[in-house]
């Protein structure tokens, strides 16, 4: 049982919940950018929540599947169709043998996710599924997938969840929940203030490490960066040109820049979401 | 020990030391690093030792936070005879040609015969601070002074995986294929990082340099 790629879309990989516990080697957790969809998806098809997926940026792929299998799409609407017909998002849906399923560019969102009832049967790498690209761990290969590729499905004969969930509204300007991060207090008042007036735009060198953002420059302190720490996912990082970097599933395990404050889980879910241009402000909680 | 612990986002915490690079700190680090590896307390999944912070990453579904940092404020941390041994890992590097892109520069720069640059770069073992920034990349400390060497103007777009390079006050190994600024002075054949072995070497452990020729670099390669 498998799914062959037809079309490998843009930047495709598989992903799982992450690959936790290597961090003090230096490895990247990776894993799903937008947490809830993916685990949504998940759980429409009886899966463990972090169960690895396809997950698919801005523009989608074109697939067979070898023998007939279930499915569920959440996430960056790709308009999905199943022989050329209209597939309902949101909800477990059986595609036959030889079905070919087709996707375009995201409509709404950026990342969409695939979820296969059983999972991939793809090599477990140090714990995880996840592709992380650069050190070629885990998904397929360890790398982006390509045309040909044959993605294994594991056999599950449970059966899917009948219902289909709400359709979330992915928006082009969103508020972002934070709470205080290591280095707040070495801002002054001004900064601080400048950071959570600022309305901030998604720059064009946004990905899977980080999402960098663009507006007021925010005033740095004297003393602008610290001796090398760890950074986790949802950690918003000022540059020494001030301008915020939000790191994501692929982000360096350490680095020297201010941590000015760190995105609750559901806000780095919202914010992956957002593309290219879109509006982002902060709130701290 | 003097070490305080503050919130890092909703899921981690961050104890934080000295706010310095030293011998002392990392120790200390280390200690504590040690202990909380031993301990597999539930619900902490990750950890990062830095120079002088551990990050301790955990599921909140699984553990209560206000617990853990009351757990970490209160857990004993002692350097023991452990942290006090060292710990030395040799790396085999061939300083020669073509392994050593910018060797000729460097040892104008510095004003060195290469031979001078190999004695004073495997003259002692480093102290591996801290693995950071990629998988298995390792922050050394103690490079001599007369090899602090500026970083290049534009950064080479590929260096190979195994190359051995100088940065201002520091030295170290690239694991990986990367673009990066280091002077590069050699190479090593063996793999710093590789799923089997996601990192050679560890967070405390010492790294000595040891000069190979091409010959033996190829033998080893192949090996």
């Amino acid at each position: 049982m498998s799914i062959e790629i037809l079309s490998p879309g843009l930047n495709t990989t598989i992903q799982d919940g992450g690959r936790l516990g290597f961090q003090d080697k230096g490895i990247p957790v990776s894993g799903f950018m937008d947490v809830t969809s993916a685990q949504l998806a998940n759980t429409l098809v009886t899966n463990e929540l972090n169960t690895a997926v396809i997950e698919m940026t801005l523009l989608g792929i074109k697939f067979k599947a070898t023998q007939a299998i279930t499915i569920a799409i959440t996430g960056a609407d790709m308009q999905p169709k199943l022989n050329g017909k209209s597939i309902t998002m949101y909800k477990a849906v059986e595609i036959p043998k030889d079905g070919i399923v087709t996707f375009k560019g995201a409509s709404s969102g950026v990342y969409g996710y695939i979820a296969v009832l059983g999972g991939f049967k793809t090599p477990r790498v140090l714990g995880s599924k996840s592709t992380y690209v650069p050190a070629k761990l885990g998904g397929y290969k360890g790398r982006i997938l390509q045309k040909g590729d044959l993605l294994p499905v594991l056999h599950n004969t449970l059966k899917a969840i009948k219902s289909k969930v709400k359709t979330p509204n992915f928006l082009l300007s969103v508020e972002l929940f934070c709470v205080k991060g290591p280095e707040w207090d070495w801002f002054s008042t001004e900064s601080k203030t400048a950071f959570l007036d600022t309305i901030f735009t998604i720059g064009k060198d946004s990905n899977r490490i980080g999402i960098r953002l663009e507006g007021n420059k925010i005033v740095l302190p004297k003393k602008d960066e610290i001796i090398s720490s760890g950074i986790i996912k949802g950690t918003v990082q000022i540059t020494k040109a001030g301008d915020p970097i939000v790191m994501m599933a692929d982000a360096p395990t350490t680095g020297g820049y201010l941590r000015m404050v760190n995105l609750t889980q559901k806000s780095c879910d919202l914010l992956a979401q957002v593309p290219i241009g879109g509006k982002v402000q902060f709130i701290l909680k | 020990m003097s070490f305080k612990v503050v919130p890092y986002g909703e899921s981690a915490f961050l104890i934080q030391f000295a706010d310095e690079i030293s011998v002392e700190t990392h120790l200390k680090v280390k200690a504590c690093y040690q202990q909380l590896k031993k301990m597999h307390i539930h619900g902490v999944h990750s950890l990062i030792p830095a120079y002088n912070s551990i990050t301790v990453m955990f599921h909140s579904e699984k553990i209560e936070s206000s617990t853990l940092k009351v757990f970490l404020e209160n857990t004993p941390y002692k350097i023991t005879e452990e942290e006090l041994t060292k710990n030395i890992i040799e790396i085999p590097v061939c300083y020669e040609a073509p392994y050593s892109l910018d060797m000729e520069y460097i040892s104008g720069k510095l004003n060195l015969s290469p031979q001078e640059v190999i004695d004073l770069h495997t003259a002692q073992p480093y102290l591996v601070y801290m693995i950071g920034f990629a998988p298995g990349f390792m922050y050394l400390g103690g490079l001599d002074k007369r090899l602090h060497t500026p970083r290049k103007q534009t950064p080479r777009v590929q260096i190979p995986a195994g190359a051995v390079g100088l940065a201002d006050q520091q030295t170290g190994v690239y694991p990986l294929v990367t673009p990066g600024g280091w002077q590069i002075i050699g190479q090593t054949p063996i793999s710093l990082f590789s799923k089997e072995k996601p990192s050679l070497v560890a967070m405390g452990d010492y790294v000595q340099f040891v000069p190979i020729s091409v010959a033996e670099f190829e033998k080893m390669k192949k090996a």
